[in-house]
């Protein structure tokens, strides 16, 4: 045997981890959580629109995961398949918002553009990218985050957002122009 | 207007110039099947080649702003984890009930699937380089002496004989099955997968 | 003959200090968290409620345990010894017992 330090649970990859955590293991799960909960924490901030909620939406999708692992047939998948369980939360709550009227009149910034990390942060192209998304009215970004980042289908979309097809669709459209014309300028 | 009434798909002006005729939206969608059929006119058109590029960036870009906020957020305290595992419970995962022996017929005497899988957990953790995964028990583990097949999925690091190391788990398995419950194991199947790889040094 | 609770509060005694048992669960509640930080430690239980179920049907007593055992010893072995232990104390009180349930949850 070579003369290496003993592997840990922390090195093991994700479908043996998803294996034992299925089976019960809560350490395993415990890794999981810590591996990919910065990434599902994003994720959700980017779905919701801000942060304020994206604590609750992961706390909820990792414990839905934990009911569910034993239903995930090949434990590679295990990060995808929870990115889809918070995205799946994530909607709830928007919906959720909607039917409370709980929808802002205005468009508001995004508040992830204001923490501190971005703001110091000297502009790049990712930052364009992320400026000009916060630029755009809520529903043009909602559409477009769901479509580019978490990879609905247009009617995926519109069955989420209770709305036409159609209307996701120039949604997009509108959402596309601007964003192309932002890097264009950018350039 | 609300700005989620109805809207038609957008027709109106406000599309790049220079794109001979053709909208973003159709060069998204040319970009979504791959560019295949071929468009002559879209592709002859410097344009919407110029277009195309920006559309291509805009994706590429995406996928990493993932991870780049992944990376931008604050660093979390213990207890985000220790609240995500408090609200865990213990029923999902206790399978079927294992019986085991008794003389007395009043007794209803049982181990569950969740337990032994646990125990089998730790029976190959137990062989150096050895992170057990998945394991399942194949058969109808309720009926006392039904043949039941025993599956186990495993990473091994640093392990230079895999087939060896496969046949220290099988034992090391038997062992605890037989020493802890009354199964009668027909087989005991082990497969490991080598994941040294994942410890090589990145950044 | 002592009523249902005082028998379930001196099993749930004799069953913690039966060798090889960790823990005794709630058997009457479905939700166990799966953290055992909620067992107290000194007591061995997983709750302040008796955790050892204890029914008198007149077809006799019913008791249902649900145990975590260590390693040490073979688990089967720890579960028919607190079922002995179960069945020596009920019939040391006259009683007769149609149904000693005995479940081990956990191994280690």
């Amino acid at each position: 045997m070579s003369e290496h330090a003993p592997a840990s649970l922390g090195d093991a990859g994700d479908r043996t981890l998803a294996g034992r955590a299925a089976d019960g293991d809560v350490r395993a799960f415990e890794v999981l959580v810590r591996r990919h909960g910065p990434l599902m924490r994003a994720y959700a901030t980017r779905i919701l629109g801000s942060n304020a909620e994206s604590d609750d939406v992961v706390q909820d999708a990792f414990v839905t995961a934990w009911q569910q692992l034993s239903t995930l047939d090949d434990g590679r998948a295990v990060k995808s398949w929870m990115m889809r369980i918070v995205s799946n939360k994530s909607i709830d709550r928007l919906r959720a918002r909607r039917e409370h009227g709980d929808i802002d009149d205005h468009d508001p910034k995004a508040p992830i553009e204001q923490s501190p990390a971005h703001v110091a942060e000297s502009r790049s192209q990712e930052e364009a990218l992320s400026q000009a998304l916060a630029a755009l009215p809520e529903s043009q970004r909602q559409c477009w985050t769901l479509r580019e980042i978490a990879d609905y289908s247009y009617e995926e979309i519109a069955e989420q957002l209770d709305l036409p097809t159609s209307t996701v669709r120039g949604l997009l459209a509108r959402a596309r122009k601007a964003l192309t014309r932002e890097m264009e300028a950018w350039r | 207007m609300n700005k989620y009434s109805g809207e038609p798909a957008d027709s109106s002006g406000d599309e790049p110039e220079g794109l001979d005729g053709h909208t973003i939206e159709e060069l998204n969608d040319y970009l979504d099947r791959d560019r295949t059929p071929s468009d002559e006119s879209i592709d002859n058109s410097p344009g919407c080649q110029i277009a195309l590029g920006t559309l291509e960036r805009l994706r590429g870009l995406t996928r990493t702003l993932l991870d780049r906020d992944a990376l931008a957020e604050p660093e979390r305290d213990d207890s985000w984890v220790s609240s995500i595992l408090a609200g865990l419970t213990r029923e999902v995962h206790a399978g079927r009930d294992i019986p085991i022996t008794h003389g007395s017929p009043n007794a209803r005497l049982s181990v569950t699937e969740g337990a032994v899988r646990g125990m089998i957990r730790a029976a190959g953790d137990s062989v150096g380089g050895i992170v057990t995964g998945r394991s399942r028990l194949e058969g109808d583990i309720t009926v006392l002496g039904e043949p039941i097949n025993v599956l186990v999925e495993a990473n091994a690091f640093w392990v230079d004989r895999l087939a060896d190391a496969e046949e220290e788990v099988r034992r090391a398995v038997r062992a605890e099955l037989e020493r802890h419950t009354d199964l009668n194991i027909a087989s005991i199947d082990v497969t490991i997968e080598d994941a040294s790889a994942s410890l090589a040094p990145t950044e | 003959m002592p009523d249902t609770e005082t028998i379930s509060t001196d099993l749930t005694e004799l069953v913690q200090s039966t060798p090889g048992v960790r823990i005794v669960y709630d058997a009457a509640s479905t939700i166990g968290r799966v953290f055992d930080k909620v067992v107290d430690f000194v007591t061995g239980r997983e709750s302040d409620t008796n955790p050892v179920v204890v029914k008198e049907p007149k077809s006799g007593t019913q008791v249902r345990i649900n145990i975590g055992v260590s390693d040490d010893e073979s688990a089967s072995a720890v579960c028919r010894r607190v079922h002995d232990a179960v069945a020596a104390y009920l019939e040391q009180q006259g009683d007769e017992a149609s149904e000693i349930s005995v479940k081990v949850c956990s191994i280690g």
